[in-house]
């Protein structure tokens, strides 16, 4: 199914309420939000309808929407480097899924890296040095309840150790769910319910919980494109667009755009191969804010 | 003068026994005269006779009138065909017992000087010639039994007749027999600091004299026995009379309960050691009541030459510290604090005996220092001791023993546990310390001084014996106990030829001329006297118990010579009364000179001078300089007052001060300084009352006052610069005195803190303080000047170092609540972004900032985990990866 994805914007106001910081700092382990799948990086970061989905990162995204996925089972990996200019994080993403019948189940995680930091006491005094290290592992399962409906439950580990002497943790589970009707999908749920993070100074924060709802649509020439909008319920709307174009189900192009309180704006371009199972993606971000220069590739096989 | 004194005895039994028959006996028939007893042809220079009552009265008539034996008078002539120069009673004028002494006919007792020796039986029929002398004996020699200590045989120093040998020259001893038996065997009152190996306190012969001692060998109370201490404590007070061992010269008669003069151990020597300080010895000894330090040791001179170096060097070059102690003890033995002798000390001042030395050399550094009284030895033969210094630094001879001329020829005294024979001006030493303890037990008291003692034993010592031995190799005169105890002889001073005397309130001042005694001696001093009843002083007697009404006071000549106009005063008299006043001069002895008038008539037959005493004034306090004085808070101050009573009556003089600001003294009793110190009175106005008053009711105030400013805290006198340093090490300094001043004027005192020492350090020097950066970081340094009163002010400031290769500082990090950033320059618009790991901006501020006022990001609200911060100013972006906890 091709589908296409038209670039949607909502900027302007969001963009200018969002600069001045309101809310992005109050979620904790943010770096949950960040896509691992190169090719749903590549259409601005969708995750919702189905239209990038991976079996391998169901886990990640919605994973109600996996018993409709024409695979029985992937197993991939990746490389991401975000934010190169900035945060220069580095991941390592895995995960792998199997479909069978109207069941499925994926289980995904993401080991980050970042760049070690230079510690420095009150007055400025120079201490040692640390390697700030994140990590993210998701099990999901799903079941088709009709033909057309599925629902899904994925739980998630979250951590980050920022010193030598803090390290966070926290759990989360999405309630997901997804509709296929015909070249419309839709899904929607609830995400990252979970556990809150408690600072050194007492307060607490919350992960990204948001609620979630998208919709994609898949054309018969190999184009398609979705729409997913989340409200994360500490920071505010997130709204992704995304479209692509497949030829021949061997060559993909994509495109996208991404808005948000949690993650900053970003245009994504990617591309794709797949051939005899094997593919390949591979998502850039253009962007005036953090993220420019955000290269995801992810490899992996399926059948 | 040399005087040969053979022993006499004043116990009347043993004398009228051997010489004396009873009056009657005497006079079996009017005008009968005759010999009594045999008579020896041996060499006498002194006689004892018996005279008539006519005689005798013609005797005392012409003593009282100063004529006895002159020229012109009767006695004089009578006397000049036996050559008598002198004569005394032999029993002395007995006070409230002398009515019964003449009626006895004691007071008929004569004892005649001989102007030379001649054969007793000469001088016998002599005298026995003269009319009016009924019995004329020689002194006869008594056998030395009066102790009965076994061993006093082999003490020929004490008392030598000849009779132990060949060695033994008759009469070469210190004389000290007819003192024990007419004077004095010693006084507990006197104190003699042995400077020495240590006194062996459980000796049988030196325990009941021995009175403490320290021990500055080992610094401890522990006093461990040495021969040579114990052999010289033993010959100045072993004890006498205790039927054991041997005798000491003032060593007490143990049979009679009377102990001897106080041996102090000033323990110096302890085997082959010796103590670190002999000068603390010395002055250890005056400050616990000895006033005669005996020391029986020296340097240890290699060569004659090394010898003569240090004596030409002198004490005070050549060991200071001993000299300032041999000073000390001289000084103070004997007196308090002030230097004033106190109430129980026999003297005032001490005096520092020591041997001369052995070594047969004319030069010794300490015995030629001239307080210093130096002992040259002598052999039983009158010959200096082969061994002993000599020169004219020697001051006296004692005996100090011979060993070339046989054992026994050597010192006898105690040892550590016995008995035994020294050598040496060791020995010579302590005789001559013994004698002048003898002196001042007899002589000892309020008003006796170091120089008389000195003046005694120097001047009373026997010069004829060392005549000849004197002429080849000087070592002093023999040192003479009787010699030095009948020093001053029995004339008395001059009468006084006038005196003035002026009425001063109560008091009655006399002014009158030094007179002297036909010996050439200065009078030892004069008693003034008063009374309101003239009669009273028509004809007295001063050396009897004066009569009732007469008010007498005594001065001594000390310092005054024979012709000088000396003063005195009697005091405490009635105001506005007659009195009628009378002077007569003594010599040492006691010996009286006539009373007399103000022209020098004698009361016996001329009326004494009246005069009329005044009234008494009311003492004068005198402001000097300003009465009033105006102090700042932190500021002292003097006023001066002066009191003086026109009478010269003691004053007594109370002060109130206002406060505890004021504090008054006086050196001299006269002039008083009030001492205003301000810090301790608050703000405000105060009075000194001062009050002076006379011991009679007579009192007189005067008023002073000061004011004491408020006191104003310290204030920042201008504004103290951060300080940016840009490495470790890099130093900075300032004075805090420019920063912070006290609009009183005071001087403040200034300290300054850190309020961390990890990366500077501070000094400080007065009021400059050093900032010295050990590593990069911010402190901030704390100036404070406070004043007197506890006021301050303080300054900070802060001292920030960084590496000026590093454009921004982001700390803490890891930050919990607030991250500063710091530019490393001001800058007037900077912006600062916080961008999440994700890359959403949860903060960002544009304003101004500087490296001492940098930007402050309050980072409570933000999630904990990464971010990055980004810092923009004057065209540079910087970024800084945090971590927020």
């Amino acid at each position: 199914m091709k589908k296409i994805l038209v670039s949607i914007s909502l900027f302007a106001a969001l963009g200018a309420s969002l600069s001045a910081g309101d809310g992005a700092g109050s979620v904790a382990m943010p770096f949950a939000e960040i896509p691992r799948n190169a090719a749903a990086l590549g259409e601005g970061g969708v995750h919702l309808a189905g239209s990038s989905s991976s079996l391998a990162y169901g886990a990640f995204e919605n994973i109600a929407a996996l018993p409709f996925t024409t695979s029985k089972v992937d197993v991939g990996g990746g490389y991401e480097m975000w934010a190169p200019k900035q945060s220069n994080e580095k991941f390592i993403n895995f995960g792998a899924g199997v479909h069978f019948g109207k069941f499925a189940a994926s289980v995904a995680g993401s080991l980050g890296n970042n760049e070690p930091y230079t510690e420095y006491r009150e007055g400025g005094f120079e201490g040692s040095k640390f390697t700030p290290k994140d990590m993210h592992i998701a099990f999901g399962a799903a079941y088709g309840i009709t033909k057309n409906i599925g629902l899904g439950v994925s739980g998630k580990y979250l951590s980050n150790t920022l010193s030598s002497a803090a390290a966070y943790s926290a759990f989360g589970v999405d309630v997901m769910a997804f509709g296929s009707f015909g070249p419309v999908n839709v899904g929607a749920g609830v995400r990252n319910i979970g556990s809150k993070v408690k600072s050194y100074s007492g307060d607490e924060f919350s992960i990204p919980t948001a609620a979630s709802v998208g919709v994609a649509y898949a054309s018969a020439f190999g184009l398609g494109a979705e729409l997913d909008a989340d409200y994360v319920f500490a920071a505010g709307p997130d709204i992704s667009a995304g479209a692509h174009y497949c030829w021949n189900d061997m060559l993909t192009v994509r495109a996208g755009y991404h808005v948000g309180a949690v993650l900053p704006s970003f245009l994504s371009l990617g591309l794709g191969a797949k051939f005899f199972g094997v593919y390949v993606d591979a998502a850039y971000l253009v962007s005036p804010a953090v993220p420019s220069g955000t290269l995801c590739i992810s490899a992996g096989y399926r059948f | 003068m040399k005087k040969i004194i053979f022993t006499l005895s004043i116990i009347v039994p043993l004398f009228a026994a051997c010489t004396v028959q009873t009056p009657d006996e005497l006079n079996p028939a009017a005008g009968e005269t005759e010999l009594s007893g045999a008579v020896s042809d041996e060499q006498v220079s002194v006689m004892e006779v018996y005279l008539s009552e006519e005689l005798c009265a013609v005797v005392e008539r012409e003593m009282a009138d100063q004529k006895l034996l002159t020229r012109s008078s009767e006695t004089g002539e009578l006397f000049s065909s036996a050559n008598v120069f002198s004569m005394e009673r032999i029993f002395p004028y007995a006070g409230e017992y002398e009515e019964r002494t003449r009626r006895e006919g004691l007071h008929r007792f004569y004892r005649v000087r001989l102007s030379e020796s001649v054969p007793a039986t000469r001088a016998s029929s002599e005298l026995i010639e003269i009319e009016g002398i009924e019995k004329a004996t020689p002194v006869r020699k008594i056998k030395q039994n009066s102790f009965n200590d076994p061993e006093l045989k082999r003490q020929w120093h004490y008392y030598n007749d000849g009779s132990l040998g060949s060695s033994f020259s008759k009469g070469c001893d210190v004389n000290v027999t007819p003192v024990w038996e007419s004077y004095t065997t010693g006084d507990p009152k006197v104190i003699v600091a042995v400077v020495d190996g240590g006194i062996d306190p459980d000796h049988t012969d030196l325990a009941y004299n021995y009175v403490g001692g320290y021990n500055f060998v080992s610094n401890s109370k522990r006093i461990t026995g040495d021969n040579h201490g114990t052999h010289v404590a033993g010959t100045i007070a072993a004890t006498n009379n205790n039927g054991v061992g041997v005798c000491g010269i003032a060593g007490g008669d143990y049979a009679a309960g009377k102990k001897g003069v106080g041996l102090l151990s000033c323990q110096v020597f302890e085997g082959s050691s010796s103590a670190e300080s002999f000068a603390a010895a010395i002055k250890w000894g005056a400050d616990n009541g000895a006033v005669i330090s005996q020391n029986s040791w020296g340097f240890d001179f290699k060569t004659d030459q090394e010898a003569a170096a240090a004596a030409r060097a002198g004490l005070a070059n050549y060991s200071p510290g001993l000299k300032a102690a041999i000073d000390y003890f001289i000084k103070y033995a004997g007196c308090d604090n002030a230097g004033r002798q106190k109430a129980d000390s026999p003297m005032k001042g001490g005096v520092y005996i020591s041997s001369a030395g052995n070594d047969n050399r004319n030069r010794d550094v300490i015995g030629e220092y001239g307080p210093v009284i130096a002992v040259g030895a002598v052999a039983p033969n009158f010959n200096k001791a082969y061994y002993s210094n000599y020169g004219s630094w020697v001051d006296i001879a004692a005996p100090g023993g011979d060993a070339q001329l046989g054992t026994t020829t050597q010192v006898y005294s105690t040892k550590v546990g016995t008995y035994g024979y020294f050598q040496g001006t060791s020995m010579a030493c302590p005789h001559v310390s013994g004698v002048a303890a003898l002196i001042v037990s007899y002589y000892g008291g309020q008003g006796f001084t170091a120089d008389k003692l000195t003046e005694r034993l120097i001047n009373g010592a026997n010069v004829d014996a060392m005549k000849k031995t004197n002429e080849r190799t000087y070592i002093g005169p023999l040192v003479d106990a009787f010699g030095s105890m009948t020093y001053g002889g029995a004339n008395p001073p001059a009468d006084v030829a006038a005196y003035t005397v002026t009425p001063k309130s109560n008091s009655l001042d006399f002014s009158w001329v030094v007179t002297a005694d036909k010996d050439g001696l200065k009078a030892y001093g004069y008693e003034l006297f008063a009374s309101e009843d003239a009669s009273r002083l028509k004809g007295l007697n001063p050396a009897k118990e004066l009569p009732e009404g007469v008010i007498s006071v005594k001065v001594f000549t000390e310092g005054y010579k024979v012709g000088q106009t000396m003063t005195g005063r009697i005091t405490d008299l009635d105001f506005s009364k007659t009195y009628y006043t009378a002077i007569a001069g003594f010599n040492s002895n006691n010996f009286y000179s006539n009373v007399t008038n103000a022209s020098g008539q004698s009361t016996t037959s001329a009326d004494p001078t009246e005069t009329e005493t005044g009234v008494n004034h009311a003492p004068v306090v005198t402001v000097k300089g300003e009465s009033s004085i105006t102090l700042k808070a932190h500021e002292t101050g003097t006023l001066k007052f002066s009191v003086a009573d026109p009478d010269d009556h003691e004053v007594t003089v109370e002060f109130d001060g206002g406060s505890k600001a004021a504090t008054c003294k006086s050196e001299d009793n006269v002039n008083y300084t009030v001492n205003i110190n301000a810090p301790l009175a608050e703000a405000g106005i105060y009075t000194v009352n001062v009050t002076a008053s006379d011991k009679y009711g007579l009192s007189a105030t005067g008023t002073l006052t000061y004011t004491v400013l408020e006191n104003h805290a310290p204030e920042k006198s201008k504004d103290v610069d951060n300080i940016l340093m840009s490495r470790v090490g890099e130093k900075a300094t300032l004075n805090m005195e420019d920063y912070i001043k006290d609009p009183d004027g005071e001087t403040l005192t200034y300290s300054a803190v850190l309020s961390t020492s990890t990366n500077l350090t501070l000094s400080q020097d007065g009021n400059t303080i050093e900032l010295r950066s050990t590593n990069f970081g911010e402190t901030t340094v704390t100036m404070r000047g406070s004043d007197i009163k506890g006021k301050y002010c303080t300054l900070s400031f802060k001292v920030l170092a960084r590496d000026p290769s590093i454009p921004i500082d982001v700390y803490p990090n890891p930050v919990v609540d607030v991250m500063t950033v710091r530019p490393y320059k001001a800058t007037s618009s900077a912006t600062v972004s916080v961008v999440s790991a994700t890359g959403a901006t949860v903060f960002e501020q544009t304003g101004a900032g500087s490296p001492f006022d940098p930007v402050k990001v309050n980072m409570g609200g933000v999630a904990p985990g990464k971010y990055v911060v980004n810092v923009s100013f004057d065209g540079e972006t910087h970024q800084r990866t945090i971590v927020k906890q």
